[in-house]
């Protein structure tokens, strides 16, 4: 059976227990408080049912002029033109890029948290994969924005997709951003197909509880007739870990052809094999930072702690360090690669970053990402949930900065010095970045409101009363 | 007008469901369903339903993502418009990857989310069970079983009693209207 | 030069002791040979086949299937840093030939300046930790236009296909199907790709960042331009071409003047009428690009390099003849003549090899400094 159920039971006992008496391990609830199946319900739906907190008002109101920045930059931008970025001759791209890799780094731990978490059978991923695969699709669908208008003519940019035109030329399949638009675009449509398909019980529920008459048409129609039927179960457990099993590769892929984008070209500290593993693991790195950044407050506002435990905390903490300090591993890596290799492009490439023109923006990036992860090693850091917070922002930065390293230091001084330039960002360039922000939040504020926040069957399902044979947890 | 559909019964936890679940295909039904509102941990076995289809959907898919993304390489890149870039081959297994994988996952997904709808037959927005006044509770806290009326070995008053005896409780009739 | 064999420079009695000393410089001097197997083949045969050396793969070969004078010249430049004098008329010319924008300063000083072919200058001297101007200065020029590499990195990361190859070697840029990424421009190791930022041909120099509201240019001044090149629009990604309009202007008259001698010559015309190869072929010195054609010195010559006689293959079998940055095996038709100093030994400043050679190996063979060796090895 597919994911999440208990699978222990009293009756296949080995036999070796009757010699060895084993010291019990209390595994941790992962609902605490003895809660029952109706408390989460009432719980869950209770966020979507009730009336609107101001606060939320508050918060989109501000998300929408955050965004409208977004908007008015990218409207000068295609009617002026690329040159109101601070983009120019070496660095071609500047904050576009590395906006777009940010941003969908981001969204990869959500589908790291569905699916591979699910393959590796670990429970307590149930309460916060909702939130997460939400997270991803936003991500993506900000981090869309940055390819799409960093070209030079928008209106052209469908010539990427291999559909007939009149100039009568198909794309390039050897170039890596030929490949980003079939990964990217792959990679928004399965995480949409898996978190909606995943929401699809939990809409019947809303459906089932709607007072309304929008609600039921609302969610009605999105549940499209789920039953609760053990036959729908079936099959619904089967497509769902296919489509874990399928994301797993997809999420690795896809990181990994970003990447590409880098990778592919000629550049010195650019052109290694090392960055498909480190950006991957950086993503996954950068998206649990998101997540502990939205769920942490979303806990408090909404009372969420019996269902987002110390536990949960604690194991997203965890793989935040693991994957802060292979990115560490990545970065000294590159550093003894780039000295053994005796390439003296890529020697000097590695220099010129930590004391080179953007010397500062490296020792930014390397204190945030291997120095303030390594503070979760302590149990007392990762029970003080503010602390968590803060240093899941600065998570965020420092996997920004690390983009903004690998990008614009190795175009600002590349091969032939008398090309060596400098990038500053514009106005209109980070305007538009942190509208991005805003548009996030729109789409993140919109999903709480109306949307069911955690899978409530999955929730249900690792709570000791879905077990049928009884249940040996306490 | 309205007639019967069925006779359900509720069970307060996923163990009553589950013991009850197997007596019921060992008295020999075979039109009934059961309602709970997570996947109940062996419950296929104990109603005496095989593995789901849905893989084969997604290995349909799969392929056909693959042969897609390989045939669009070749087509484009190698037959007909080949272009001398970078000295590179018209045409290699090599650098489709990610074209071919990307498609293979997304035509596996496809597979896989419209075959799970096709297997559940799925949109189905009316159906009789949601008559049972207290059907939301199957997605709250509350497992069900429903024997349906069509069902060779279903007896008026047999069914009922044999239902409560195995604790169901709330037996009620369901009816639907064929208006 | 930061140490980098890009300009390669000896002194005359260096020279004279070791006429192929581009050669010993570079990281290619010292990494397995680009051409591997094919190392010895001569260049007509490497020029029409890009043989690949020991890689596993072949280059698909030039003849485009839907051409019929497919290969008929194989398009190369030799540039002489020698002869080059810093004049800087190429860069005149190329501008005027084929209607590059001005920008303006502030563009400019934001590193967006359009020229296609620029004269890189690097200083090079023995005090370099000084904060004053060091007295013993010397500045190595040069020219540096799209290099038109048979494997061009730029040409494989272009998602739509906007630039290729052509059956003659040329690097093509299509206007009209550049999207705008910039791809190209990062992957050019040369960086000599230039992306109209704004709409320098069509708006004001000092309107450009009021976009569609900013002040039209004058029309009078589209007057000036060539009517034989595009003029790009904004997002579109513009280089060197080798002066394609002067290319093509001449093969197209060859052509013709050899359709009316054939057909005096024989009385067949239309279909009837069949070229031989030989026949098509523009004569050496026929073409002449623009930067060719101005250079006061002669520094450049343009021509075809797969006739062994042309003095453009001739210039390219000189020892002093290199590639810059050859080891990224990009295959530039673009090569330089290495530059020989000829300083009086009487003068105070007197080096024995050039400043540039000198940081060079400093840097490439930190552990021969002690030696006392000065620029061989």
């Amino acid at each position: 059976m597919a994911t999440l159920s208990n699978t222990d039971s009293t009756e296949d006992r080995p036999a070796i227990l009757d010699k060895v008496n084993p010291a019990p391990w209390n595994e941790p609830p992962l609902v605490l408080n003895n809660r029952s199946f109706n408390w989460v319900t009432e719980k869950i739906c209770g966020i979507v049912e009730g009336k609107t907190p101001t606060w939320w008002w508050w918060c989109f109101i501000t998300a929408m002029i955050i965004a409208s920045f977004t908007g008015m930059g990218l409207i000068y931008l295609v009617s002026t033109g690329v040159g109101v970025w601070g983009n120019n001759n070496p660095v071609n791209w500047g904050w576009a890029i590395v906006n777009f890799v940010f941003w969908i780094g981001i969204g990869h731990a959500g589908t790291l948290i569905s699916a591979i978490l699910c393959l590796l059978k670990q429970k307590w991923r149930t309460s916060i994969n909702r939130g997460s695969e939400a997270m991803t699709v936003f991500a993506v669908m900000c981090a869309g924005i940055f390819p799409l208008f960093h070209v030079g003519r928008v209106w052209f940019a469908w010539w990427l997709f291999p559909l007939p035109n009149a100039n009568a030329i198909w794309p390039n399949f050897r170039s890596p951003l030929e490949w980003d638009v079939f990964a990217v675009s792959t990679y928004f449509t399965v995480s949409i197909l898996f978190w909606y398909m995943g929401m699809i019980p939990d809409l019947a529920v809303l459906r089932d509880r709607a007072k309304e008459t929008w609600r039921k048409y609302f969610y009605g129609f999105l549940a499209m007739g789920w039953r609760n039927a053990n036959n729908h179960w079936r099959n619904f457990e089967m497509a769902y870990l296919l489509l874990a099993g399928l994301s797993t590769p997809l999420v690795l892929s896809v990181h990994t052809i970003v990447s590409f984008d880098f990778a592919v070209a000629n550049l010195p500290g650019w052109h290694t094999t090392i960055f498909p593993p480190y950006f991957v693991a950086g993503a996954i790195f950068s998206g649990f930072g998101m997540v502990l950044t939205l769920l942490l407050p979303l806990r408090a506002v909404f009372g969420l702690h019996d269902l987002i435990t110390q536990t949960h905390i604690d194991n997203m903490c965890k793989i935040t360090l693991a994957t802060g300090s292979m990115v560490g591993y990545a970065y000294s890596m590159e550093f003894f690669i780039a000295w053994y290799g005796a390439n003296s492009y890529e020697g000097f490439a590695f220099i010129n970053r930590a004391f080179g023109n953007y010397w500062w923006s490296y020792w930014i990036m390397v204190s945030c990402n291997v120095i303030c992860p390594q503070l979760f090693w302590f149990k007392k850091i990762r029970e003080n949930t503010p602390l968590v917070w803060v240093i899941s922002i600065f998570v965020n930065v420092g996997m920004w900065f690390e983009r903004f390293v690998i990008a614009n230091t190795t175009l600002s001084r590349d091969f032939l010095p008398s090309s060596w330039g400098y990038y500053s960002p514009t106005v209109v360039d980070i305007f538009t970045f942190f509208g991005t922000f805003g548009f996030f939040s729109i789409l993140f504020l919109l999903f709480l409101r109306f949307l069911p926040l955690m899978p409530l069957a999955e929730v249900k399902s690792v709570m000791p009363q879905a077990d049928p044979h009884g249940g040996k947890h306490s | 007008m309205e007639i019967k559909y069925g006779i359900s019964a509720t069970f307060n936890s996923a163990k009553d469901i589950y013991v009850a679940a197997g007596k019921i295909r060992e008295e020999g039904y075979q039109n009934w369903e059961c309602y709970t509102p997570i996947p109940v941990h062996g419950l296929d076995a104990q109603m005496g339903v095989g593995r789901s289809k849905v893989p084969c959907f997604t290995l349909l898919g799969g392929v056909t993502g693959f042969f897609t993304g390989m045939l669009l390489v070749w087509f484009m890149n190698a037959f007909d418009y080949p272009l001398i870039v970078g000295g590179k081959p018209y045409f290699s297994p090599i650098y489709p990857f990610p074209v071919f994988y990307e498609l293979t996952i997304l035509f596996a997904a496809f597979g896989t989310l419209f075959g799970m709808f096709f297997l559940n037959r799925l949109p189905q927005h009316n159906h009789a069970v949601f008559e049972h006044p207290k059907f939301g509770k199957t997605g709250d806290d509350k497992f069900m079983v429903v024997i349906e009326i069509e069902d060779s070995k279903f007896d008026d008053q047999a069914t009922p009693a044999f239902l409560k005896d195995l604790g169901g409780k709330s037996v009620t009739v369901i009816r639907e209207s064929i208006d | 030069m930061e140490g980098r064999a890009i300009v390669r420079e000896a002194n005359a009695d260096e020279y004279k002791s070791d006429t192929s000393f581009a050669h010993h410089m570079g990281a290619e001097s010292h990494s397995p040979p680009i051409y591997g197997k094919d190392l010895d083949k001569d260049l007509v045969f490497k020029s029409q086949t890009t043989p690949r050396g020991n890689s596993s793969y072949e280059h698909p070969d030039h003849n485009y299937e839907k051409s019929e004078e497919h290969g008929l010249h194989q398009w190369g430049m030799s540039i002489d840093l020698n002869q080059c004098t810093g004049c800087s008329a190429c860069v005149v010319a190329c501008q005027s030939e084929n209607n590059i924008p001005v920008v303006g300063k502030d563009q400019v000083l934001r590193g967006r300046e359009m020229h296609w072919i620029r004269l890189d200058r690097y200083f090079s001297s023995t005090q370099r930790d000084g904060a004053e101007l060091p007295s013993d200065v010397q500045v190595s020029f040069q020219g540096v236009a799209c290099m038109h590499c048979e494997t061009a990195p730029c040409e494989t990361v272009c998602p739509v296909n906007a630039t290729v190859h052509d059956e003659e070697g040329l690097n093509a840029m299509a206007y009209n199907r550049c999207v705008g990424t910039r791809y190209c421009a990062n992957n050019c190791p040369y960086k000599v790709r230039r992306f109209n930022f704004f709409d320098w041909n069509k708006r004001k120099t000092d309107e450009v960042y009021k976009g569609p509201l900013g002040e039209e240019n004058d029309p009078v001044s589209a007057m000036g331009k060539n009517p034989d090149v595009t003029v790009r629009m904004r997002g579109v990604m513009e280089k060197c071409t080798y002066c394609t309009q002067r290319i093509q202007e001449s093969k197209i008259r060859s052509k013709v003047k050899a359709q009316r001698s054939k057909t005096l010559d024989t009385g067949k015309d239309g279909k009837d009428l069949v070229l031989d190869r030989s026949e098509l072929k523009v004569a050496d010195g026929g073409i002449q690009t623009a930067c060719q054609q101005v250079c006061p010195t002669d520094a450049i010559v343009f021509g075809d390099i797969s006739d062994p006689e042309s003095e453009v293959s001739k210039l390219k079998t000189n020892p002093r003849d290199y590639s810059v940055l050859g080891y990224l095996s990009t295959r530039p038709r673009t090569t330089f003549l290495a530059k020989v100093r000829n300083p009086n030994p009487h003068m105070p400043d007197h080096a024995v090899s050039p400043h540039s050679a000198r940081e060079y190996h400093d840097k490439a063979h930190p552990s021969h400094h002690d030696e006392g060796h000065s620029s061989q090895h």
